[in-house]
C-alpha cells in the first residue's frame, strides 16, 4: 500500500514538473505579446500626443497587464534618479529587477536597448525605432508560440513518463 | 545661503554628477554672482560672472556631458521641447533656459534638432526683490509705459520680472498702486511657469501666457484677460512692435525690453525709432555695467 502511494506521489510530482514547464511556455508567449503591445502603445502615445517619457511610463504601468506593468512601475520608481543615473541605465536596472518577464538573453538585450530610441528631439526617429522594437517582440512572441506548440505535449509526456519510469525502478 | 546660491545650486542639478561636484566648489560669493554656466566640448566648463568667464575645474567637457544635460533638463523627453529647440534653446524646470549650439538637423528648412551638440549655455534666473524700486522712486510711484534697454546678459529680464511683480502687487511704501498685468512670456524665462504655476514671483495679479509668440500673446491677453499692464521680453520682430502699438491704442501700460547699448543706439534702429516716435513709451531705463556692477539710468521720454 505504501509503495503504491509512493508511486502515485512520484508520478504526480514529475507530472507537475512537466506541467509547470508547459505553464511557463504559455506565460512567456503571453508576456512577449503584451510587451509588443506595450511598445506599440508607447509609440502611438508618443507620436500622437508628444507626451513626456515619465508620463508615458506612468500611463503604461496602469494600462498593461502583469508582469509588463511591473516593468513600467520599476522604471517609474527609479525615474527620480534621473540626473544621477542616465535614463538608459534606469531602464536597464528596471529590466533586471523584473525577472518575472521570463525573458531569454536575446529578448532581454533587445528590451534593454529600447531607451536608446526614446527622448530624442526627432519624433519620427523615435517612431521608427519603437516600431522596429515592436516588430522584434512580435517576432519573439511568434517564436515562443511555435516553441510552446512544439514542446508543450512533449514536456507534459516527459513529466508523466519520468514519474512512471522512476516508480517502476524504485518499486 | 541666500537666494542666489539656491539658484546656482539648483542650476547644478542640470549637470552630470561629476561636473556638478566640481562646480559646487565655487566660492559662495561667486555662486551668488553667477549668471550662466557654459559647457563647450573639449574645454573646461565655465561660469559666467559679471567680470567674465571663470573655469570650473580642469576636466574637459565631453559630448556625452551635453547629452546628459539635455536628458536631465527635459526629463528624458527632448521631443517635448521641439518648438523651443527650433529657436535654439530648451527650458528646464525652475526657469532655467539652456541655449543650444552644434550641428543642427533641418527638416523643410526648419531646425528639428541637433545631430551633435558642441556647446550649451545654462542661464541662471535671478529674482532680485527690490531691484525695480529705484524706478518708482525716480518717477514718484507713477510708473508709465517703460522700455528697458541693455546689451544681452545685462539683467533686463531680471529687472522686467521685478517691475512686473512690483506693479502687480503694488507697494504702499513706494506709492505704486496694484494692477492687473498680462505677461507675454514666450520663452518661459520671466515666470518659469511649470504646470501652469509660475516658479518665479511675478505678482498676485499677473496672468501669464507662455510658449506663445509675443505678438500673438499680447493680443490674446488684451482680448481675454483685460489687463491694465502688458509686459513682454525682447522686442525683436516688426510683428512685436505692431502688437505693442495695438496694445498702446487699447490704453494699457506697456513694459518691454530691447537689446541696445544705449537709448541713442536704440533710436538708430528703424523699428525701435518708430515706437519711440509714436510716444508709446514714456520712460526708458538703460542698464549699464560699471566695473562689474549694474547701474540704472532713467530717462523720461517725450
Amino acid at each position: 500500500m505504501t509503495k503504491a502511494i509512493g508511486a502515485i506521489l512520484l508520478i504526480l510530482g514529475t507530472s507537475a514538473w512537466g506541467l509547470l514547464g508547459v505553464t511557463r511556455l504559455r506565460r512567456r508567449c503571453r508576456i512577449l505579446a503584451e510587451l509588443a503591445r506595450a511598445l506599440g502603445a508607447l509609440r502611438a502615445e508618443l507620436v500622437t500626443r508628444l507626451e513626456p517619457v515619465p508620463q508615458l511610463i506612468s500611463l503604461l504601468s496602469s494600462r498593461t497587464r502583469e508582469p509588463v506593468a511591473s516593468l513600467f512601475r520599476n522604471v517609474e520608481a527609479r525615474l527620480p534618479q534621473l540626473g544621477e543615473t542616465s535614463f538608459y541605465d534606469i531602464w536597464g536596472q528596471a529590466v533586471t529587477a523584473t525577472p518575472e518577464l521570463l525573458l531569454e538573453p536575446e529578448e532581454q538585450r533587445e528590451l534593454r536597448e529600447v531607451p536608446r530610441a526614446l527622448g530624442r528631439y526627432d519624433v519620427e526617429e523615435q517612431r521608427v525605432a519603437l516600431e522596429r522594437a515592436e516588430r522584434r517582440f512580435e517576432e519573439f512572441s511568434r517564436r515562443a508560440d511555435e516553441k510552446r506548440d512544439a514542446d508543450s505535449k512533449t514536456r507534459a509526456c516527459i513529466g508523466v513518463a519520468a514519474g512512471v519510469f522512476l516508480a517502476l525502478i524504485l518499486i | 545661503m541666500n537666494t542666489s546660491d539656491k539658484n546656482y545650486t539648483a542650476a547644478l542639478r542640470l549637470l552630470p554628477p561629476e561636473m556638478r561636484e566640481r562646480a559646487a566648489l565655487l566660492p559662495p560669493e561667486r555662486q551668488s554672482a553667477a549668471e550662466e554656466l557654459r559647457l563647450r566640448v573639449g574645454h573646461s566648463p565655465t561660469v559666467l560672472l559679471p567680470g567674465g568667464e571663470a573655469p570650473l575645474g580642469d576636466v574637459p567637457v565631453a559630448p556625452r556631458d551635453l547629452d546628459a544635460v539635455v536628458e536631465i533638463a527635459t526629463g528624458a523627453s527632448a521631443h517635448t521641447s521641439r518648438d523651443t529647440v527650433r529657436a535654439g534653446y530648451i527650458n528646464a524646470p525652475g526657469g532655467y533656459r539652456i541655449g543650444l549650439c552644434g550641428a543642427a538637423i533641418t527638416d523643410g528648412g526648419e531646425i528639428s534638432g541637433f545631430r551633435a551638440l558642441s556647446s550649451l549655455a545654462i542661464r541662471i534666473p535671478r529674482a532680485r526683490r527690490g531691484v525695480a524700486d529705484f524706478l518708482a522712486v525716480a518717477l514718484g510711484g507713477k510708473i508709465p509705459s517703460t522700455l528697458l534697454i541693455s546689451p544681452p546678459g545685462a539683467g533686463k529680464t531680471t529687472l522686467l520680472r521685478e517691475l512686473v511683480r512690483l506693479c502687480s502687487d503694488g507697494s504702499e511704501k513706494l506709492a505704486v498702486p496694484p494692477s492687473r498685468v498680462g505677461l507675454a512670456d514666450e520663452r518661459g524665462e520671466l515666470a518659469a511657469a511649470s504646470g501652469g504655476v509660475p516658479q518665479m514671483d511675478v505678482g498676485r495679479r499677473t496672468d501669464v501666457l507662455s510658449s506663445c509668440p509675443k505678438s500673438q500673446a499680447v493680443l490674446m491677453l488684451l482680448r481675454a484677460m483685460n489687463p491694465q499692464t502688458v509686459a513682454l521680453d525682447e522686442i525683436t520682430a516688426p510683428e512685436d512692435a505692431e502688437a505693442i502699438v495695438r496694445a498702446a491704442n487699447c490704453g494699457v501700460r506697456l513694459f518691454a525690453t530691447a537689446h541696445a547699448a544705449s537709448l541713442d543706439d536704440l533710436t538708430s534702429k528703424p523699428m525701435y525709432r518708430k515706437l519711440l516716435d509714436a510716444g508709446i513709451f514714456r520712460a526708458a531705463v538703460t542698464i549699464v555695467n560699471v566695473a562689474g556692477r549694474r547701474e540704472y539710468e532713467v530717462t523720461q521720454l517725450p
